[in-house]
Order: C-alpha cells, then sequence, then structure tokens
C-alpha cells in the first residue's frame, strides 16, 4: 500500500461575489486510504471538489497530485492527473450502452474509422469484471436501477485511469441495501490500491467506513479526525465520537426533531385501491387530518406517479381518491386543488415555478381564481396580487430585490421558501409536499419541516414523499414504504428501525411487517 | 390516370426528393448534436442564389455548386455562433437567418443581373452516363437520369447511418445531442462537436438548394425554395430522427410534390393553384398522426453551459 | 421544538398594493428598455449599410431617402401610419403567442385568410355602416382563428412544433386565397382579375386625414393595444395564457390545462393576425387582391421581438417599422435599393434581439449557488 500523501491541497481560497466559499483550506491525503469529508450544504464542500476536479479555479492556493503540483484549468487536467469525481447528478448517456457510456471519447476502432463495438464490450466487462461489478456492458443505462447507474460512473472514472476517486453524496438517493453494496466497493477499490474522498453531511457512513475524516464549515476545515476501529463498534465511544463531529460540522447542537402527533381526526385524503394501470398501484392510503404521513422508498418506485395521481395529473384507472369526504376521482386538477389540496413539487423548475415570471405572478399561482386575487367577470386584481405577494415574501422571509424581479434571480432556497409560502398559504386541508427540502441548507431544511408540522398541528393532513429515509423518519407520525408501485410495509417511526424499512424499500430480505 | 402514374412520376419524385434528403439530413445532422436548425429554409435559399451567382460569374455548374456550398458552410457557423457561442433561443437565431436569407437574395437581384425577380439562365448541373445501368429494365432509366446531386442525396440515408452508429465521430455527436454534460465529462469538446454538426447542416442544406436552382432549372428565382427546408424539417421528424424512415419520408414527399406537378401537366381537373398545396398537406397530415416527441433527441434545443 | 430564524427581508415590499402597471407597461426596467430598443434599431441600420452598398447604392443617401420618404412631408407621414397599422396588430398577434410560449410564425397566412374573408363580407353582405365593417372586420379574425385552430389542435394534442405546422399552412393559405381569386375562382371579381369585388361603402374604414390614405384602423389598433395589455396583465386568462407560457408543467399542477389555453392562445393570435389583413382590406385597399400584404406577418416577428413583446413596446417597434416601409418606397425610387431590403433589416432586427440575451445574462447574474 503506498505511503505518504496522494493529493494534497494547501490554501485553497475561492470567492464569489459575497461569498467566501472556500477559505485557506489545507487537505492532505493518504494514498490508498478512504477520507470522509463532511460538512453542511453551504460548507464549501462542493466548491472544494469543484477545485480539485478543475471546474473552477481557485484564486489562490496549490494542488499536488502524487508529489507534483498542478494546474486543473479544466476536468481533462484532472482527470489525466488520475482524479476521477461521481457526481450527484450522473453524467451518463441514458441512450448509450453501458459500454459505449465508458469507451465515449477514446472508442476501440477497427480500420481506424469505425468503432470497435465488439471489443468496447468485451473490455468493459472485464473491468467490471476486476472490481467485481455487477454489471451487463452491453446494457442500456437508460434501463438500469440508480444503484447499477452509480457502479457504471464509478467504472467511467476507473476506465479513464482514475487513483484519487472523489464520491459527493453517493447514498442520497440509494437505499440501504445499495448502499451497503456500495461500500463494498469502495473497499474493494481499496484493497486495489485506490484512494477514496467521501463528501455527505451523513455522519452514520463517515464512522462506519473512514479512515479519517475531515470537517468543513463556512469554507475552511475545522478539524480533521483519525478513526481507530474500536470507535465503529457501537457503544458509548462511538457515541462520543458522533457528537464530536457533529458539534464541529453544524458548529452548535443539533436541532431536536419536531414533536410528533398527539391527536389527530377523521381521514382527510384517503385512497381505496388507486393506481394508474402501469406505474403505481392499486394502493390503499389514509392520511388522516392532523397527521403526517412519510412515503419512504428508492427513487422510481412510484412515488412521483403516486403525487400525480393524488392531484389528478395523471389518470386514475382503478380505485377511488377521496379528499376531505369528496370523491374528487373523476375531477380535473383544479377542482381538487379547490377540495382543499397543496402541493410542495419535488422538482420546483419543473412543476412549481415559472423562472421567467415575477416573484409576485408565481406567488399568485393557484390562488388567481379566489379572491382577493380574482375580481368579477374574469379580471384579475393586480393590487390583490401585489399584497398577497408581498405578503407571502414577508411572512417567508423570501429574499427578492423586488416583487417584479424574476424567479430566475432568486437563490434555490429562496425559490423554495416562495414555494413553501404559496402553498401554506392555501390554508389546505391536504398537503402533498414531495421532496420539500431537496437542496436546502440546515436552517432552510428545519424551517420546512416546522412548517409541515405547524400546517399538521392545526389540523392539516400532510403526505410528506422523501427519498431521504432519515427525513421521514424525523417528521412523520407514521410511515408507509413504496416498491415497485405498491405499499409493501407500514408504521410507526418509533416501531421501525433503518434496517427493517430498508429491506421493504429494496425487497431483499423478508421482514415480517 | 395513365399519364400521371408512369415512370416518369417515379423520376420526376426522386427529382424533387433529392433537396428534400440534402436538407432533410442536414437538419438530422445538426438535430442529434442537440442543435434545432429551422434555419434550413434560408440556407437552402441562400445556397440556391450562391450557386448561381458563382456559376453566372465563372460559367462552371461545378463552381457554382462549390459556392454554395461554401456559403452553406458559413450560414451554419453563423446559426453554430448564435446557438453555441451565444446561447441564444436557437429557433429566434434561426428565424434571424431565414428572414435575412429571404431579404438578401431578393434585394440582391437587381445590382447583380439588372432585372427583377429571377435571374438570368446560367449552365446546369449534368447528368450522369452510367454505361451498363442504361440497359436495365424500368431502374435503369430511372438511374440514368440523375445527377451528381441525386446520388449523393441518395446515399446520405446509409452514409449518415454509418456514421451515427458506427464510427466514434457519430456516438460523440449523438452524445452532445442526449446528455452534453456527460459527454463533455469524458473530455470530448462538446462546442466543437456541435460546430461540426450545424456547419455540415448549413452545408448540407445550401447543397439542396443548389440543386433546385443548377439542376432543376438553371436559374434563381426570388423565394424560390417555397417552403421546402421547412418539409425537409417535418421528414425529420416525421422519420424520428432516424436516418432510413427520414429517407423514406422525402420520397413520400418528393412523389407527392411529383404527383402534383404531372397532375397539372396530365390535365387532372384539379385547378392547380390548389394542387400546389399538396406537398405541404400531405406534410400536415403525416406531422398529425406523429404522436410526441418522444424519439426527439434529449438535449436537442438545450444549450450546453461550459464549466 | 427548535427555534427558526427567519432571515429578515433585505428589501421592504411595496406599500400597499400599487400595481406596477408602469413597470408592465414598458417593461420591468423602463430605461434599461428604451436603451436596448433604441440601440438594437440602430445596430441593425448600422449592419444594413454596407449591404446597401454592395448592393450599388450609398447607405448615407439611402437612408436620407427612407426617413425623407417617411417622415418628411405629411403624405410620407401618413404613409408610414398606414403601414404601421398591420405591422402593429400583427406584432400583437406574435406576441401574444410569444407570451404563451408559442411562436407562430403563421401569422403571414393567417392574415391573408383574415383578409380574403374580411373582404369578401365587406363586398357581399348587405349591412347599415358602422355594423357593416365591425362584422367584416369580426368574420376575419374569427377565420383567422379558425385556421390557426389547426396548429393550435396539432401542438396541443398531437406535440407537432407549431413553427413547422404554421409555416406549412402559410404555404396553403396562399394557394387556397390564389385559387379562390383566380380565373374562375368562387371569390373573383367580374372585374378586376386576382381580387374580390370592390368593398361596399358601408364596410370601408374611413379615412382620418384627407387627402392621405391613414384610415380609421390606426385608432382600432391603438384600442388593440390596449385591450391586449389589459387582457395580457388584469384577466385570469390573461394570467394563465403568461403562466403557460412561463412553465406549462407548473401551470398543469396548479389546475390550468394547458392545452386547452394553447389553442386559446395560438386562436386569439390567429385572430389578431386575421384582424390585421381585415384592417388593410377595408381600410387600405378596398377590397382582397392577391399579395396584398408585402410580408407584414414576417415583419411582425421583428416587431415583437423589438418590442420585448410587451404591448407599448409592439407599438413603438412597429412604428420603427412602418417608418422603415414607407420610406421603402423612395428607396427604392430615389436610391435604387430593393425594397426587400426591408426585410434584410428585419432579419438583423430579430438577430440583435436573439444576440441580446448574452448581454442580459451579463446584466442579471444570479447570486452565487
Amino acid at each position: 500500500m503506498p505511503n505518504g500523501p496522494v493529493l494534497r491541497l494547501q490554501g485553497i481560497t475561492k470567492t464569489y461575489p459575497g461569498v467566501v466559499a472556500n477559505d485557506g483550506v489545507d487537505l492532505e491525503v493518504a494514498g490508498g486510504t478512504v477520507r470522509g469529508l463532511l460538512g453542511e450544504n453551504g460548507a464549501g464542500k462542493s466548491t472544494l471538489m469543484k477545485v480539485l476536479f478543475g471546474m473552477t479555479r481557485p484564486d489562490a492556493g496549490t494542488i499536488e497530485v502524487e508529489g507534483v503540483e498542478r494546474r486543473f484549468r479544466s476536468p481533462a487536467d484532472a482527470i489525466a492527473a488520475g482524479i476521477g469525481m461521481v457526481q450527484q447528478h450522473f453524467s451518463l448517456v441514458p441512450d448509450f450502452t453501458v459500454a459505449e457510456n465508458l469507451v465515449l471519447g477514446s472508442e476501440p476502432r477497427v480500420r481506424r474509422l469505425f468503432i470497435d463495438r465488439r471489443r468496447a464490450v468485451s473490455e468493459v466487462q472485464a473491468l467490471a469484471d476486476r472490481y467485481g461489478f455487477r454489471l451487463d456492458a452491453g446494457a442500456r443505462v437508460a434501463d438500469l436501477a440508480v444503484g447499477a447507474r452509480q457502479r457504471v460512473e464509478i467504472l467511467k472514472a476507473l476506465h479513464r485511469g482514475a487513483r484519487i476517486l472523489v464520491l459527493d453524496e453517493p447514498t442520497a438517493a440509494l437505499a440501504p441495501q445499495e448502499v451497503v453494496e456500495l461500500f463494498t466497493v469502495v473497499r474493494s477499490l481499496q484493497a486495489q490500491g485506490c484512494t477514496i474522498i467521501l463528501i455527505t453531511h451523513k455522519l452514520p457512513e463517515i464512522v462506519a467506513n473512514c479512515d479519517e475524516a475531515t470537517v468543513l464549515r463556512d469554507g475552511a476545515v475545522v478539524g480533521t479526525r483519525r478513526l481507530e476501529d474500536h470507535e465503529r463498534v457501537p457503544g458509548p465511544e462511538r457515541d462520543a465520537l458522533e457528537a464530536d463531529l457533529a458539534r464541529l460540522m453544524v458548529g452548535r447542537a443539533l436541532p431536536d426533531p419536531p414533536a410528533r402527533a398527539s391527536t389527530s381526526g377523521g381521514p382527510a385524503l384517503s385512497l381505496v385501491g388507486v393506481g394508474d394501470g402501469e406505474r403505481v398501484g392499486p394502493l390503499d392510503i389514509e392520511v388522516r387530518a392532523g397527521e403526517i404521513v412519510g412515503v419512504a422508498g428508492v427513487e422510481g418506485n412510484g412515488q412521483t406517479e403516486l403525487i400525480e395521481l393524488v392531484l389528478g395529473v395523471r389518470r386514475c384507472r382503478s380505485g377511488h381518491i377521496v379528499i376531505a369526504g369528496r370523491d374528487v376521482t373523476r375531477l380535473p386538477v383544479g377542482q381538487r386543488l379547490r377540495q382543499g389540496v397543496a402541493h410542495i413539487a419535488e422538482d420546483r423548475h419543473a412543476a412549481a415555478v415559472a423562472s421567467d415570471l415575477s416573484v409576485a405572478d408565481n406567488c399568485a399561482l393557484g390562488h388567481q381564481d379566489r379572491p382577493p386575487l380574482a375580481r368579477s367577470g374574469g379580471r384579475l386584481s393586480a393590487s390583490g396580487v401585489q399584497r398577497f405577494a408581498a405578503d407571502v415574501v414577508a411572512r417567508y422571509g423570501v429574499r427578492t430585490p423586488s416583487l417584479q424581479a424574476t424567479v430566475a434571480q432568486l437563490s434555490g432556497g429562496n425559490q423554495q421558501k416562495l414555494v413553501v409560502g404559496r402553498e401554506v398559504a392555501r390554508r389546505p386541508a391536504v398537503m402533498i409536499a414531495a421532496q420539500p427540502t431537496r437542496g436546502l441548507d440546515v436552517g432552510a431544511t428545519a424551517f420546512v419541516h416546522q412548517e409541515l408540522v405547524d400546517l399538521r398541528d392545526a389540523g392539516c393532513a400532510v403526505l410528506l414523499v422523501s427519498l431521504d429515509l432519515s427525513e421521514v423518519l424525523a417528521v412523520a407520525d407514521r410511515i408507509v414504504v413504496m416498491r415497485g408501485g405498491r405499499i409493501v410495509g407500514e408504521g410507526r417511526p418509533d416501531e421501525l428501525d433503518e434496517l427493517t424499512v430498508g429491506a421493504w424499500m429494496t425487497g431483499t430480505s423478508e421482514v415480517p411487517a | 390516370m395513365n399519364g400521371i402514374l408512369s415512370i416518369n412520376l417515379v423520376l420526376s419524385g426522386i427529382y424533387l426528393s433529392t433537396p428534400l434528403l440534402l436538407a432533410a439530413f442536414g437538419g438530422l445532422l445538426s438535430e442529434r448534436a442537440g442543435v434545432i436548425n429551422i434555419a434550413l429554409e434560408g440556407q437552402m435559399l441562400l445556397g440556391a442564389f450562391a450557386g448561381v451567382a458563382a456559376a453566372w460569374w465563372t460559367h462552371s455548374a461545378v463552381l457554382g455548386l462549390l459556392a454554395a456550398l461554401a456559403v452553406g458552410a458559413l450560414t451554419g457557423l453563423v446559426h453554430a455562433w448564435f446557438s453555441v457561442t451565444l446561447r441564444t433561443d436557437q429557433i429566434v437565431g434561426a428565424t434571424a437567418i431565414n428572414l435575412l436569407a429571404v431579404g438578401l437574395t431578393s434585394a440582391l437581384i437587381q445590382p447583380i443581373w439588372g432585372q427583377p425577380g429571377t435571374s438570368p439562365s446560367v449552365p446546369k448541373f449534368g447528368r450522369i452516363d452510367l454505361p451498363l445501368v442504361q440497359h436495365l429494365p424500368f431502374v435503369g432509366r430511372i438511374l440514368d437520369h440523375l445527377s451528381v446531386l441525386d446520388w449523393a442525396a441518395l446515399a446520405l440515408a446509409p452514409v449518415v447511418w454509418i456514421v451515427l452508429f458506427r464510427t466514434p465521430f457519430g456516438l460523440r455527436l449523438r452524445g452532445c445531442g442526449e446528455n452534453p454534460e456527460a459527454t463533455a465529462s469524458v473530455g470530448i469538446d462538446v462546442v466543437r462537436v456541435r460546430y461540426q454538426a450545424v456547419i455540415l447542416s448549413g452545408l448540407l442544406a445550401a447543397a439542396g438548394g443548389a440543386y433546385l436552382s443548377l439542376v432543376q432549372v438553371g436559374v434563381f428565382q426570388r423565394e424560390m425554395t417555397q417552403g421546402r427546408g421547412f418539409i425537409a424539417l417535418a421528414a425529420m421528424i416525421f422519420g424520428k430522427w432516424r436516418p432510413v424512415p427520414v429517407l423514406g419520408a422525402c420520397l413520400l414527399f418528393g412523389m407527392a410534390d411529383a404527383f402534383q406537378v404531372r397532375a397539372q401537366t396530365a390535365g387532372v381537373h384539379l385547378p392547380h393553384e390548389l394542387l400546389i398545396a399538396l406537398p405541404y398537406v400531405v406534410a400536415l397530415a403525416a406531422l398529425a398522426t406523429f404522436v410526441g416527441r418522444s424519439s426527439a433527441p434529449a438535449a436537442v434545443g438545450r444549450a450546453y453551459v461550459k464549466d | 421544538m427548535s427555534t427558526v430564524i427567519v432571515p429578515p427581508v433585505e428589501t421592504p415590499p411595496p406599500k400597499g398594493g400599487r400595481p406596477p402597471a408602469t413597470a408592465a407597461l414598458v417593461g420591468r426596467h423602463g430605461v434599461r428598455t428604451v436603451v436596448l430598443f433604441v440601440g438594437t434599431a440602430l445596430a441593425a441600420l448600422v449592419v444594413a449599410a454596407p449591404i446597401i452598398a454592395i448592393a450599388g447604392a450609398n447607405p448615407l443617401d439611402a437612408y436620407r431617402a427612407l426617413f425623407e420618404g417617411s417622415l418628411g412631408s405629411q403624405r410620407g407621414l401618413a404613409e408610414t401610419l398606414v403601414a404601421t397599422t398591420p405591422l402593429l396588430v400583427a406584432g400583437l398577434a406574435v406576441s401574444v403567442a410569444f407570451r404563451g410560449g408559442l411562436f407562430n410564425i403563421g401569422v403571414e397566412g393567417q392574415l391573408v385568410i383574415g383578409g380574403l374573408v374580411a373582404g369578401t363580407i365587406g363586398a357581399q353582405a348587405t349591412l347599415p355602416p358602422v355594423v357593416h365593417v365591425v362584422v367584416a372586420m369580426a368574420g376575419g379574425a374569427a377565420a383567422a382563428a379558425a385556421w390557426a385552430l389547426i396548429p393550435a389542435l396539432l401542438k396541443a394534442y398531437r406535440g407537432v412544433h407549431e413553427v413547422i405546422t404554421t409555416i406549412m399552412l402559410n404555404y396553403v393559405a396562399f394557394a387556397l386565397s390564389t385559387y379562390l381569386v383566380s380565373p374562375g375562382g368562387l371569390l373573383v371579381s367580374k372585374t378586376q382579375p386576382s381580387a374580390t369585388e370592390k368593398v361596399k361603402d358601408t364596410a370601408v374604414l374611413p379615412r382620418v386625414w384627407a387627402p392621405t390614405r391613414l384610415h380609421a384602423g390606426i385608432f382600432v389598433a391603438g384600442a388593440l393595444v390596449a385591450v391586449t395589455w389589459w387582457f395580457l396583465f388584469r384577466t385570469r386568462a390573461g394570467y394563465r395564457l403568461r403562466m403557460v407560457g412561463g412553465n406549462p408543467t407548473a401551470a398543469r399542477f396548479n389546475g390550468i390545462d394547458p392545452r386547452r389555453v394553447t389553442v386559446q392562445t395560438m386562436c386569439l393570435s390567429g385572430a389578431l393576425a386575421g384582424l390585421a389583413g381585415a384592417i388593410e382590406v377595408l381600410g387600405v385597399h378596398l377590397r382582397y387582391f392577391d399579395s396584398f400584404s408585402p410580408g407584414y406577418g414576417f415583419d411582425a416577428i421583428a416587431v415583437a421581438l423589438l418590442g420585448a413583446i410587451t404591448p407599448v413596446g409592439v407599438a413603438a417597434s412597429a412604428l420603427f417599422f412602418g417608418v422603415l416601409r414607407s420610406g421603402s418606397v423612395l428607396l427604392q425610387a430615389r436610391a435604387g435599393v430593393s425594397r426587400d431590403m426591408i426585410t434584410v433589416i428585419s432579419g438583423l432586427v430579430v438577430a440583435f434581439v436573439a444576440a441580446r440575451v448574452v448581454l442580459e445574462r451579463r446584466l442579471s447574474r444570479k447570486e452565487p449557488r
């Protein structure tokens, strides 16, 4: 196993207008080790990795790889130096096969002009087999599950000669069992001499899998710590370590999870035998007034379709949907919303805001047909829109230059606050919250969770759909797990643990419900 | 109907398909690389104009064709600069090219040739005499009457198929059209590939235009492309961005055009003012049967932002 | 319970409910909009100069002729406003479609249909004075809206891009209208080839500035600016249109049916285009004749884009193109430059507007991350 640092960053500083993203960061990573890089959103992890991968140039500081100082002007330079990066959003061409994705840019050729397709497949298959990856080199990427796509992404980096591999939040979209498989892969890579940098904000992953952990906060390194094997064993030593790292990371004690519901009323949303005839159902879900029901599951197991069914955007082929006592199965979206449904979309750019329209116009969306925004004769009250938008902006602390600024000018967090504020302002009987905290920092996340809890306490039925299992466990009063478009498990958070839920999510082992 | 459905119909169907094929495959290359090209119409028109102008000055149809290709490549360069480098709205940028093409070619007829609306006759492009095939029954008569450009156009489908699906260039080009960020992540210069595709696209469209002016009539008339660039685009969509179906769609639309032309000369009792609309109506009907955008390249129309 | 710190609002929201009337009228950044407008128009004229030189004329002489012809006399001024009228209404047609997320490149064909039907109603129907002209215009608008229904339905229910379908329908509209006024055609005049019968006096938009051709259509166009603005920014239907244009999926998730709105938008755009044709026929030519439009429907794209697709901006840019169109007569006569040069300038304006995104991208950078 190689010794000495294979990677040494010194004094990396990067500022954006108004923000110091990295402030004199030093980082040394020894060869053949797994390094954890911890930090909240906005702590500077992403910027540091962009610098390391040549995606942005630092204002100051040096990068040394295997003892040689390097200047990266593009990812190509970083790749040439032996650095590979697996990002949260995979950079694969879904329409291509695994082999095509890997050879893209360095295709084996026959008669100089043509791709040697047979050799491409056999080379890629050999590489996958060498690292013990379960992958079919001839399969189309679009047909693969998330975990498999991630293995393709890792393989792609290795294929391009990566010896230092950066994994950016690799477990964000994985089921617990897929996470286990990922870390098996990580260890096998380490055994073959690779150096791995694991970026995450999940403490247990670091503690379980890393040799050393570095914590970033506000753009600076606030501590690096070696992890001993005895500290990984569950017990007081491990608890102390986790508490230690958490304090370094947040700079204060972690907020308590919101309080659970004490009482709940009658059913506000019930789905009986609901299905779209292809991707989802038939399934039954009931959410009572004053209750948060969390829907957990691996991405792509029918959650999106479920939301679309409830909202009426997707046609319901079987069963009945009842909202606030009224059968809405055959009603269009608008009438369901009038029954008291609100919706925080999982992808706000796709389904919640029009980025090129003003903050005022976006605040009005969904409110435009009711007074005080609506006026007689199909008119829209400009002053009503203005007042309403000003109210949302003020109440939810949306930072915007003006109400006439376009939503595109706001940061992601402020856009999300606008959406949350607009939807909460409907005073809904049923709130559909899909991934409501994706991409938000810790403060904004706590804010959104509190809003959901307040709604619940005010008697609203909340359906919380999230890929982040810890979020569901922390906020929901009851959890249902979706797999293959069906409900495969149900329970209260205090009765469940991550492994049980994980088993339901993946269907890998049978755990009695 | 005997006078219409004949070998001559097939022949003129091929003639009329050729400009569509050239432009449609131009569009296919551009869109497979992720850049919408509704400038095909303007590029054809400029190609038709440049071809005749150069042939008139040099008395050579070959030099005319070369000039058309050069102008087509230049228009492709402009479209690429707008849509790839400046990242403007690809449709609005192309509309500018279309308007400029109509305006420029119409405005320059008078200063160059001293007469409005149309150029004088210039040397036309010859046919190729193939010694053996002309003796074949039926097919021989068709093949015998084709020009270089007809041959080139008919060969485009297999050639483009091989390039797209069997060469590194094609793989990279499709990568740029499906997921430019992923393609860039392996060190491929997306900007460069898109430029190449869009320039090639302009070149092919201009060749289609030059075919109209240099092969079919030997003059330039104002606005002589008459929407053929858009029909080519319709053929590309109807052919679901795949070479062989696009070939079929172009032949279909070409036949509709040929039928229309021959129906007029054969004295069919339909007013020719109405028959002129036939190719457009056929193209519209074809598009009406087309469902969804699922077969379009995933990233078509989406600008690629480096970094 | 955790404490939630809501960050303070940086800029206080506007007091009370002052509606953003001026903002919506002039665009969000009034001064910048005006500067961009003038800059773009000037840039197009400057770049067109060497092209005019290539065409064998002195650009300065050409522009002098252009502006003298359009602004230098009572007649020129009137002709400028005459040309502004259809450009303005057609420009509104393109703008409304853009606002709804549609590129209606078929305005020219819709305008022809509108003109043909209005001319026919004007010539054939017998109605009292004011009613007749209103019915003729409404008929032209309705016919053009129906014509636009085809691409509207294809877009909404088949997903076929409207640019291709609307342009195809232009050629079909040209063929159809030419046929109808060809010898033996259904609508052809007995005395005048390639035209319909003369419009009855009851259906004529009256002249308002004797002895020039300026007619009441300019007031109709002005009223349409106000109505379009009011519709877009003060009605729920207008809000739905803008929201579908901004993000059809977000609209759909909030109870707005994007397909329905798309169909409505395209038909509304078509109706405006039809009105442009109707006004031109009833106010200027007093009969429909083949190719009565010198490409107003295509210039309208440039008009809409230069006007930043706001109604008032469109009015200003229609005036600019009105100057070019009316000046082009003297341009051709005195400087020997083809009127087609106006189309070149249109193309340059569209190119510059397209390229402006680069500038706008620089001016409004997002806050980092």
